[in-house]
């Protein structure tokens, strides 16, 4: 936890900076920068507050393997929300997670034959295969249903709330450890609802680690060689 | 050019520690070099062992490694799903998870189902393997013209489903790897078939191992590049580790030798300069070795050349206490020997030994400076005669001469003044320097002198007198070097003894008489040997007959140099030579020549010759005489001898003698110059002769001198009473002849009758000779 407090304390004095009182209610979307400014994509924004409109619970929350790695990187579901885990490789992936949030494998499997997974608590789930050392995945589990997640350019738009009396943000990417925590309060909307946040990290952005391997390339070749 | 004891010195030193220096330095370079290849050898040897135990380290970690992915239950499961994809996918996730190069798969019974790469012939090795084993199994191999280390390990699940190869390459990774281990440089050349080439991997970077083309018989390729690993210096030392079915893998371990050197370079480096520092310490302290060797013999050199100058003070100082001080302590001695041998040469030079007087030399060198010194002033030079020396000596001998002398130089050192200057230049004679000159001083001081002589030299029983004369010269006036004030003193001291005087200074023109008296003497010599005189005669007139009785035979001599002689000067100097008796043996013989003549001639006269006092004391000549007219050749009534009064001054006894004898033998005799010499009246009563011949200083002015006729008159007179014969010479005018006449005088001789005539015309003038003559002048 102390590490939690030292970011918050760090995002509040980051924020205080430009500071402007602006109501809570106009924040429409969150700009995502890295300690450098540079956009940081997959940053996944929750906003703890009532949600105007219910989430859709029963919406298709899909976690696909496609060549060697999990598609999308990181999927933020709602509390409760199923997920499925189908198999677009030849080879089968043996996925599994050690996450508080949700323990799970899905022993060696491949295409659709393995069961949707429901995630009751919320929290980050961190996923693995264990025959592919290189997969790496994150599945995001929001209490408030409050959620967006940034595209390439480090923008999520916010679903509409309804402000509560102590709301907070809190920004999370898969490079960082702990989610940020943020005061609504203390952030400085412009007039068309956005709010820049800067993440006290580095985000290596341009390439998603691509799980390629030589040696199962070189195997791949063997193998076309008809032998 | 010579070279100096000092520099041979400095040359064998040097020379002999250059050569120990630099024997002792190559050896010690030549060890160290040994040192390192053999040191650089044992590396090599180690390097192997290090190798072998690395790689076999390495194979045993890559079999754990290999062993714990075989044993991972997801890979087992994945193998055992048998699906090619999954199988392709693990294997190639797990080779990744232990970094493997290569990857393989194989059925149980040795049928390679994937592999990452080509094994080549080894995979029938690996075949063989799986079936004859169950455990897991390492190997090397070259797949793909790469070196590998291959482990294989079985996969059970749980049983035996398969072969997992997984291959790591031998890469520059790890042979540089194993170059910082063990700090030598690693060649691997390898090759996949007879067909390929050899490859190689190396750590070295030398050019002409990048150049080795690498040839396709690999022994020769591994030979080629050993040869060339030894040109470039290096140490090498090989090792196959596979040689299978054409594939081939050595290793090539090699050390620089030009590195190993290096190492000790600084060895090397720091021995060069300790013998470079060893001998230039060496070559100072030889200077100082050399020199404390050298030090003394310099001193002595230059002491012995100082002595050899003729300098004998110094010192001689020798540091230490050695040989050299023995040799310096001689060499001292030697010095101070001849020092003292030499002072006493010098003294023996300059003094005379027993009376300890400057002699001759030294009195010389005392003139020579005091002439130099004062030149303005003059002084005196006294040469002082010990007259009676020759007899003393004669009769005491030298030794007690030697004491008198010693004697008498005592006597006057204590009694002359210190700023005389006393010399003894002969046994006989002494030489002082007096600062006087005036002519009462030098009188003065020569009757000091004689004033010092006066009391007698008293030895033991023995009293002695010596008796001096002196001759005077003054300073520089007549004498300015010493040989001329020797001489003139000399001079002066015969002056003095002529004149029986006992000083005599001398005087202007001193030298030139007594010089002429040399010359006379000589001539003398000559003209006695030659007949050079000539015998002149002047008639005497006897009074009483009234004739022509006798004439006196006067002798002449005529030198071509000289001009005309007079008996006056060189009778004297014939008197002193001694050849008197020669002269008058001469004119004896022309007398009678003449007188035989004159008798021939019918003139009844006689003849008058001079005898000197020296002829009247020889014996023989008196014998000579008297056996003449005992011969009768000769009557001895014509024949008149005259002598002087000075003939009995110095023996009187024989002289009177003599006379006796002569007189005896019917001879007559005349006592000539009568009245100018010591006449004593009682000499003349006992003096046997016939006649007296007054001097003709008496006779000359006779007529106008009343003293002169006194003395005549008178004279005539005693003689005639003593029975004695008168003749008066110098008779020049007729007054003096009748005054003579008148006195009773019996002869005369003089211009008045005639001035002396030559021998062969005195028969003329006999003949032309008229007694009115003398008359007639008179008239």
């Amino acid at each position: 936890m102390p590490r939690v407090l030292v970011a918050a304390v760090r995002a509040v004095v980051f924020v205080g900076f430009a500071t402007a009182i602006v109501h809570a209610e106009t924040l429409r979307s969150v700009q995502v920068v890295d300690s450098k400014g540079v956009s940081v994509e997959s940053a996944v924004v929750e906003i703890e507050a009532q949600p105007t409109v219910a989430p859709t619970a029963q919406a298709d929350f899909v976690m696909d393997q496609i060549d060697f790695q999990f598609s999308p990187r990181v999927l933020p579901v709602p509390q409760g929300a199923e997920v499925r885990f189908p198999n677009s490789d030849k080879s089968r992936h043996h996925v599994y997670s050690f996450s508080e949030a949700k323990t799970f494998e899905i022993k060696l499997y491949g295409g659709d034959e393995a069961p949707p997974i429901t995630f009751e608590q919320a929290g980050i789930v961190a996923l693995g295969c264990n025959i592919h050392d290189g997969m790496s995945g994150h599945i995001y589990v929001s209490s408030s249903g409050l959620y967006g997640i940034t595209n390439e350019d480090g923008k999520a738009d916010i679903p509409n709330y309804q402000a509560g009396t102590e709301n907070r943000l809190q920004v999370w990417h898969a490079d960082m450890p702990e989610p940020l925590y943020l005061m609504m309060a203390d952030l400085t909307i412009d007039a068309s609802g956005n709010t820049i946040i800067r993440l006290p990290i580095e985000v290596k952005n341009e390439e998603v680690k691509t799980t390629g391997s030589s040696l199962r390339d070189r195997l791949q070749g063997f193998k076309s060689n008809g032998n | 050019m010579a070279i100096s004891f000092r520099t041979r010195l400095l040359i064998i030193f040097i020379a002999l520690l250059g050569v120990v220096i630099v024997t002792s330095t190559v050896a010690v370079l030549r060890a160290v070099n040994q040192t390192a290849i053999s040191n650089a050898e044992r590396e090599l040897l180690v390097a192997e062992r290090v190798f072998d135990s690395l790689l076999e380290e390495n194979t045993r970690q890559l079999r754990d490694r290999t062993a714990l992915l075989a044993e991972d239950f997801a890979f087992r499961q994945a193998i055992a799903t048998n699906e090619e994809d999954t199988i392709l996918s693990a294997l190639g996730n797990h080779g990744d998870r232990i970094s493997a190069d290569l990857i393989m798969m194989m059925s149980p019974v040795g049928e390679v189902l994937i592999s990452t790469h080509d094994l080549g012939t080894t995979q029938n090795y690996l075949a063989d393997e799986v079936l004859r084993t169950q455990e897991p199994f390492s190997a090397l191999a070259v797949a793909e013209a790469l070196p590998f280390q291959i482990v294989m390990v079985p996969v059970r699940a749980p049983q035996l489903i398969a072969w997992v190869g997984v291959g790591f390459e031998m890469d520059n990774v790890l042979i540089n790897n194993f170059r910082n281990i063990t700090n030598t440089d690693v060649t691997l050349l390898f090759r996949g078939d007879q067909a390929q080439a050899a490859n190689k991997l190396t750590t070295l970077s030398a050019e002409a191992l990048e150049q080795l083309a690498l040839g396709n018989e690999f022994g020769d390729t591994v030979d080629a590049y050993k040869e060339a690993l030894q040109q470039g210096e290096w140490l090498s030392r090989e090792k196959n580790l596979l040689s299978q079915d054409g594939q081939q893998i050595s290793l090539l371990l090699s050390v620089s030798l030009v590195e190993a050197a290096a190492a000790y370079s600084e060895l090397q480096a720091q021995m060069m300069t300790v013998a470079v520092i060893v001998l230039i310490l060496a070559a100072v302290a030889s200077v100082f070795i050399a020199s404390s060797i050298t030090k003394p013999i310099k001193i002595l050199v230059s002491a012995a050349r100082r002595i050899a100058k003729g300098d004998y003070q110094g010192a001689l100082e020798l540091p230490g206490d050695n040989e050299f001080n023995v040799l310096g302590d001689t060499l001292t001695q030697m010095q101070t020997d001849i020092r003292v041998r030499e002072s006493r040469i010098t003294f023996q030079a300059e003094f005379d030994l027993i009376t300890g007087l400057p002699n001759r030399n030294k009195m010389a060198a005392v003139l020579k400076s005091r002439l130099v010194d004062k030149a303005d002033t003059p002084f005196s030079v006294l040469l002082l005669k010990i007259t009676n020396f020759e007899t003393l000596s004669d009769v005491y001998g030298v030794a007690i001469m030697d004491r008198v002398l010693k004697a008498a130089s005592d006597r006057m050192l204590q009694r002359l003044e210190r700023r005389v200057n006393l010399g003894l230049i002969a046994n006989d004679e002494l030489l002082i320097y007096a600062e006087i000159f005036q002519e009462s001083e030098v009188q003065d001081f020569a009757a000091h002198i004689q004033d010092i002589f006066e009391l007698p030299f008293q030895l033991e029983q023995i009293e002695l007198s010596l008796l001096v004369r002196i001759g005077v010269v003054e300073c520089p006036q007549y004498a300015n070097v010493f040989e001329d004030a020797l001489r003139r003193s000399h001079i002066a001291l015969s002056e003095a003894r002529i004149r029986n005087e006992s000083f005599y200074s001398y005087a202007e023109g001193l030298e030139d008489r007594y010089l002429r008296k040399l010359i006379v003497t000589h001539k003398l010599q000559e003209a006695i040997h030659n007949d050079r005189f000539t015998l002149l005669f002047q008639p005497q007139f006897n009074l009483n007959d009234n004739r022509i009785h006798s004439a006196e035979a006067l002798i002449r001599w005529h030198d071509e140099e000289l001009g005309p002689m007079y008996p006056d000067e060189f009778i004297p100097i014939a008197e002193s030579s001694g050849d008197i008796t020669l002269i008058t043996d001469w004119v004896f013989k022309e007398s009678l020549k003449q007188l035989a003549s004159w008798q021939a001639a019918g003139f009844e006269m006689g003849v008058s010759i001079n005898l000197s006092a020296k002829d009247i004391l020889k014996d023989d000549f008196i014998d000579r005489v008297i056996a003449l007219i005992n011969s009768e050749k000769v009557q001895p009534e014509f024949l008149m001898l005259e002598v002087t009064e000075s003939s009995f001054v110095e023996d009187t006894q024989k002289a009177l003698k003599n006379l006796k004898r002569l007189y005896d033998s019917g001879v007559q005799l005349a006592m000539d110059d009568f009245g100018t010499g010591f006449s004593s009246l009682a000499q003349l009563k006992v003096m046997p002769v016939h006649e007296l011949k007054i001097d003709k200083s008496f006779v000359l002015n006779l007529n106008k001198d009343q003293d002169d006729q006194k003395i005549v008159r008178s004279t005539i007179e005693m003689a005639h009473h003593l029975g004695l014969s008168v003749i008066a010479e110098g008779v020049e005018n007729s007054q003096s002849l009748d005054l003579l006449r008148d006195m009773k005088c019996d002869a005369i001789q003089g211009y008045h009758l005639s001035r002396p005539i030559k021998a062969d015309e005195i028969v003329d003038w006999m003949k032309q000779f008229d007694t009115n003559q003398l008359e007639s002048v008179h008239a």
